[in-house]
């Protein structure tokens, strides 16, 4: 490990984290640099989700320091937090987790409305998003009307929307077939390439190949990094 | 609609607040209607005598309710004489009953009475001092026993063994508890109680708060104790005593025995006697609404419980706590007004339709519905106030 704290765009050192009496992370420490593809393997309950909270500040851990952007995120309250999120990072889900009362457009806006952006320009920024991958005819359909692939699509677009310089990707996979799996993660391989957006994904395969730059797996709270074949 | 909250997009689920707003409207409505009972009670019975201020009553203390006292009358000639005094009704109130039914009767000096007490009479005549078999009888009463202006009646003595036929002049209505009773000229109202002309049960007086205590009993009542003095006179030789069917004589008595009160106090004075305080009355409303706030407290938790998924979501994309716990209460302050209004609305019309059939008497009077609007905006500020702790409690 080298370099000082907060040179990495999200850089994690010695966190713990336990709920109740079971430590689900032990000493994790872990650098997210720009144009960064780090896959996250482990099984159900291994601490994944956790581990991308804490990287995406939603949740604090028990001990160790998260830099984030430069800043300490021990020494940043819940607004200043709120904001590095809004402007560096976009979340994808397992469960799409799109708001079911709002169409596909107006879930797109969301994070812009967060962001201070004006009606006209949120709806331009939106229009554009959903052009460029060709999913415009989704604009006015709720989620419900939506398969769970172009559900997924919809919400990488979210996470896209405010140009986020990191996208952590909760199992992004986990509920689409195999056909919407690869092309889920081929539309995220292009978009480190092309944007140079840093992606962080966590998945329950141990095994499948995936187009990231770094390999880890979380077993009983501690991240040990693959060699790659 | 137009949206001032923070986040101008609809994510909490119609459905659910509509839950919400049931549970709110429920609530609203158990607070309300025991505050306004308990208020309308309480109120109630304090003006029972009248609401007006320096209105005081002279009535026995050793009497254990505000109907079975015995005075002497002639005090009320002693109290008219004086310069602050600009009415005394001395008054006979007497359990009786009409048509086998129970009801309160007033023998009263009628023009003293009205000085005091304002009824107007909406069918039939008022009573006039020549009357002497009649009666006027409330609105409130005379629909319970079933009577109309000139009818004859039957009136049964409770405390005493007689009975008399009268016949009803008028009905009359008032803005309070007057309206479930018959009043009668003062001699009736003796004749029923069982006492002799010289006594009454209340004296009620208006004018300057004067302390009657001072100026008036004590020297009579020294007056009438001495033992030279033989144990009655001839007459007052008041100015009441003239109306009257025999002039009153006076009595002797002792001064610690007439209690003087204010109506209001004199009424809360016999209500703390049987336990019936402002802070009792504050307990139980307290009680209900403590028992309310628990419930909306939940609704609150469990509609934030239910919206996790897009709080989560809200939370990721860059909303702090903050700003959702401002936004949520801003979309929950529409529903906090219509469940409020609505609960509060619902609660006055059950109370009036159930105060107004009678079901809910003290002694045979109406319980006429008080609403307290400085109640009610207390119960709606606690009401937003358990709102703004749930929905602040929960996201975290």
């Amino acid at each position: 490990m080298s370099g000082v704290p907060g040179e990495s765009l999200i850089e994690l050192l010695n966190v713990s984290k336990s709920y109740g009496p079971t430590q689900v992370l032990r000493g994790i420490t872990l650098k997210v640099h720009e144009g960064d593809f780090i896959a996250i393997r482990g099984k159900s309950g291994a601490g994944k989700t956790t581990l991308l909270k804490i990287m995406g500040l939603l949740e604090k851990p028990d001990s160790g320091e998260v830099w984030i952007f430069g800043r300490n995120a021990n020494k940043v309250g819940d607004d200043e937090m709120s904001k590095i999120r809004v402007h560096y990072i976009g979340f994808i889900f397992q469960f799409f987790n799109l708001i079911p009362s709002l169409t596909v457009l107006e879930n797109l806006e969301l994070p812009l409305v967060l962001a201070g952006v004006n009606r006209r320009e949120r709806r331009k920024r939106a229009l554009e998003l959903l052009e460029h991958f060709g999913l415009k005819s989704l604009a006015d359909k709720f989620p419900a009307m939506l398969s769970g692939g172009e559900r997924q699509r919809v919400a990488i677009m979210r996470a896209l929307i405010n140009n986020p310089r990191v996208i952590l990707a909760d199992e992004p996979t986990s509920s689409l077939d195999d056909e919407n799996s690869e092309l889920l993660m081929k539309l995220l391989e292009k978009i480190n390439e092309e944007r140079n957006v840093a992606i962080v994904l966590t998945t329950t395969d141990l095994y499948e190949e995936l187009p990231t730059k770094r390999d880890y797996m979380l077993r009983e709270g501690c991240l040990i990094e693959r060699q790659r074949k | 609609m137009f949206d001032l909250s923070p986040l101008p997009f609809r994510y909490l689920r119609w459905r659910r607040i509509l839950a919400f707003m049931t549970v709110l409207v429920l609530s609203s409505i158990l607070s309300s209607i025991t505050a306004l009972s308990l208020i309308s009670f309480y109120k109630g019975v304090s003006a029972y005598m009248g609401e007006e201020k320096c209105i005081t009553v002279l009535y026995d203390t050793k009497s254990r309710t505000p109907f079975t006292g015995l005075i002497p009358a002639f005090l009320a000639d002693k109290a008219i004489m004086m310069k602050e005094v600009s009415a005394c009704s001395p008054e006979v109130i007497t359990p009786c009953i009409v048509k086998g039914k129970p009801v309160f009767l007033r023998g009263v000096l009628l023009e003293e009475f009205l000085k005091i007490s304002a009824i107007s009479i909406i069918d039939g005549q008022m009573l006039n001092a020549g009357d002497i078999n009649s009666v006027i009888i409330g609105r409130r009463a005379s629909e319970r026993i079933g009577v109309e202006a000139g009818d004859k009646i039957l009136v049964i003595g409770v405390l005493s063994p007689v009975c008399f036929e009268l016949r009803v002049k008028g009905i009359f209505k008032s803005d309070g508890p007057l309206e479930d009773e018959i009043i009668a000229p003062l001699h009736i109202g003796q004749w029923l109680r069982g006492t002799g002309y010289n006594y009454v049960t209340i004296i009620r007086v208006k004018g300057g708060c004067i302390n009657f205590q001072e100026t008036i009993l004590k020297p009579i009542a020294e007056e009438t104790a001495k033992p030279d003095r033989p144990e009655k006179r001839d007459s007052s030789g008041g100015k009441l005593s003239e109306h009257v069917a025999a002039q009153w004589t006076a009595i002797r008595f002792r001064a610690e025995d007439i209690g003087i009160r204010e109506t209001e106090e004199f009424m809360r004075d016999y209500m703390e006697r049987y336990g019936v305080t402002r802070e009792s009355i504050l307990i139980l409303s307290i009680a209900t609404i403590i028992f309310s706030g628990a419930t909306i407290l939940l609704a609150a938790e469990t509609l934030i419980s239910q919206h996790s998924d897009e709080i989560g979501v809200l939370r990721s994309i860059g909303a702090s706590r903050k700003l959702l716990k401002r936004d949520i209460i801003f979309k929950l302050f529409p529903v906090f007004l219509t469940a409020t209004v609505l609960g509060i609305t619902a609660a006055i019309a059950l109370l009036d339709i159930v105060l107004e059939r009678g079901m809910l008497q003290v002694l045979f009077h109406n319980i006429q519905l008080q609403v307290d609007v400085f109640a009610l905006i207390l119960i709606a500020s606690a009401i937003l106030a358990v709102i703004i702790v749930g929905v602040w409690r929960s996201i975290r």
